[in-house]
C-alpha cells in the first residue's frame, strides 16, 4: 500500500507535470499591423531621411521621423474602415506621397496564445505617384503573421536612396 | 564308483562346453547375447508427479496415448492458462481533470469507462464524458469558455500480463475519440497606441468538432473488494476538424489543449468477475 501511494503520487505529479506542456507560445505577432517593404524595379531598397506618419493621428505622432528604412509597419485604426499615411522624403525637390487604404475588419480568436485581435481585408488603395511608382498588395487579407503584406516600388530617378 | 565316474564326467563335460561357449563369444567381433530373462508385457509406467487422477486411471487402464496426450495439454494449460470468453466487465471513473482543477487547470472533463475483458487479454472499451473551460490568461486580452460538451472515446486494450490473475495488468492500447463542442470567446479588448483607439468585442457561438486518436500505455492494479486503480498515458494527434477560421478552438472536450501531444489519465474502476469458475487456478 506504502509503494502504492509512493506511485500514485509520482503519476499526478507527471500528470501535472505533462499538463503544462501543451503551450508553445506565440510565435507570430499579437495584433494584426501590414508590413510594408520599399522596392526600386525588382530590388529591395533601402530608403534615406524618410518621415512616415497617419494623417489624422493623436498629435501628429509619427512612425518615422528622418529614419533609413527597408520596411515599416502601417497600422490600421480600429474605429475607422479607411486609413492614410504621409510618407516625406525629406527633400525640396520631391512632394510628400499619401498612401490610403480602405479595408473590413474581423475580430478574430488566433490562438490561446497569441489571442484576440482584428485582422483586415484590404478592399481599395490608392496613392499619389511623386515618388511612389506603384503599390502591390502581396496578401489581402491582414493577419498577425510576420510578412511583408504591402510592396511599395519607388521611381528609379531619385538620387537619396541606396540599395 | 560308477556313479561318481559318470558324475565326473558329465561335469567335465558341461565345464567344457562352458568355456568353449564362453571363449567363442570373447573371440567374436558380433557376439550375441543369450538372455535368461523373459520380457514382460504388464510393464507399469510411473506417471509425473502432479499429474491428475484422471490421467493416471488413463495409464493403469493400459490408455496411455490418450493419457499422455492429455498430459501435454494440461501442461500447456500451466504454461498458457487460459481464461474465459468473458472474464470480467470493469466500470472506471476517469479523475484526472478534477484533480488537477484544484492545482489550477482551467479546462477539463471527466468519463465512465466500461471494459470488457475478453480471455484476459483483449478489452474492448467504450468511455463517454464531459468537458469544459473557463480561462482568462493573465496579460491577454480575453476569456475563453468551453461550454460544457460531450466526447466518446472507443477502443481496446491488449493486457501483457494474462497469465495472470486479472487484478494487475500492464496494458497497451488504442482510442478513436469524438466530440461536438461549443465555444464562446468573451471580452476581447484590442487597442491601437498610435490612434489612441480601442474596441472590445466577443466572438460567440461557435461550433467545432473534432475526431482524434490516441496511443497508450497503463497499469491497472486491484486495491481489493473488487475496486482498482488505474493510470495511462496518452500519445494522441487529430484525424479530422471542422475549421473555423474566425475563432479556432483552444480546449477539445476529452482531447485536452489543441496543440497538447501527451494526455493523462487516473482512474477508479469496479470490476464485475464473470465466469470465475473457469478461471485458471
Amino acid at each position: 500500500m506504502k509503494a502504492l501511494s509512493r506511485l500514485l503520487v509520482i503519476t499526478l505529479a507527471l500528470a501535472a507535470s505533462l499538463c503544462g506542456c501543451s503551450s508553445d507560445g506565440c510565435l507570430d505577432n499579437s495584433s494584426a499591423i501590414p508590413l510594408a517593404a520599399f522596392y526600386r524595379g525588382t530590388q529591395a531598397v533601402t530608403l534615406t531621411s524618410l518621415t512616415v506618419s497617419g494623417i489624422d493621428a493623436p498629435g501628429d505622432t509619427l512612425l518615422a521621423d528622418a529614419a533609413s528604412l527597408r520596411q515599416i509597419y502601417l497600422p490600421f485604426r480600429l474605429n475607422a474602415s479607411e486609413v492614410s499615411f504621409k510618407f516625406d522624403y525629406n527633400d525640396e525637390q520631391v512632394e510628400p506621397d499619401v498612401l490610403t487604404f480602405r479595408y473590413k475588419a474581423t475580430p478574430v480568436f488566433v490562438s490561446h496564445d497569441c489571442g484576440a485581435m482584428y485582422h483586415f481585408e484590404i478592399t481599395e488603395w490608392e496613392f499619389t505617384q511623386n515618388a511612389i511608382e506603384d503599390v502591390v498588395i502581396a496578401d489581402k487579407v491582414i493577419t498577425n503573421l510576420d510578412r511583408v503584406a504591402i510592396k511599395i516600388y519607388f521611381k528609379e530617378e531619385s538620387d537619396d536612396d541606396e540599395v | 564308483m560308477t556313479r561318481c565316474k559318470h558324475f565326473l564326467a558329465l561335469a567335465v563335460a558341461l565345464f567344457t562346453v562352458v568355456t568353449a561357449v564362453a571363449q567363442a563369444t570373447d573371440s567374436v567381433p558380433g557376439r550375441i547375447f543369450v538372455t535368461p530373462v523373459t520380457p514382460s508385457t504388464n510393464v507399469t509406467l510411473t506417471p509425473p508427479k502432479g499429474t491428475d487422477e484422471k490421467v493416471i486411471e488413463r495409464y493403469l487402464s493400459g490408455d496411455t496415448a490418450s493419457a499422455r496426450a492429455q498430459e501435454r495439454k494440461d501442461s500447456l494449460r500451466r504454461v498458457y492458462p487460459r481464461y474465459p470468453l468473458l472474464t470480467g466487465l470493469s466500470i472506471g471513473l476517469n479523475v484526472v481533470d478534477p484533480f488537477l482543477a484544484l492545482f489550477g487547470q482551467k479546462y477539463g472533463g471527466i468519463d465512465v469507462s466500461a471494459t470488457l475483458n475478453l480471455w484476459n487479454r483483449l478489452q474492448p472499451v467504450i468511455e463517454l464524458g464531459v468537458g469544459m473551460a473557463k480561462d482568462t490568461p493573465e496579460d491577454m486580452n480575453f476569456t475563453y469558455r468551453g461550454k460544457l460538451s460531450p466526447y466518446m472515446r472507443v477502443g481496446a486494450n491488449y493486457n501483457f500480463m494474462f497469465k495472470r490473475a486479472p487484478r494487475y495488468q500492464l496494458i497497451a492500447g488504442v482510442r478513436l475519440g469524438f466530440s461536438t463542442f461549443g465555444y464562446d470567446i468573451t471580452g476581447v479588448s484590442v487597442s491601437s497606441s498610435y490612434w489612441r483607439e480601442s474596441q472590445t468585442f466577443d466572438i460567440t457561438g461557435n461550433r467545432s468538432n473534432v475526431l482524434w486518436g490516441e496511443l497508450l500505455a497503463g497499469l491497472k492494479v486491484e486495491l481489493g473488494a473488487r475496486v482498482s486503480l488505474g493510470w495511462q498515458v496518452k500519445y494522441h494527434g487529430k484525424f479530422a476538424e471542422k475549421k473555423n477560421t474566425q475563432a479556432r478552438p483552444w480546449y477539445i472536450p476529452g482531447y485536452g489543449t489543441r496543440n497538447s501531444k501527451w494526455a493523462f489519465a487516473f482512474s477508479i474502476y469496479y470490476t464485475l468477475p464473470l465466469n470465475e469458475h473457469l478461471w485458471p487456478k
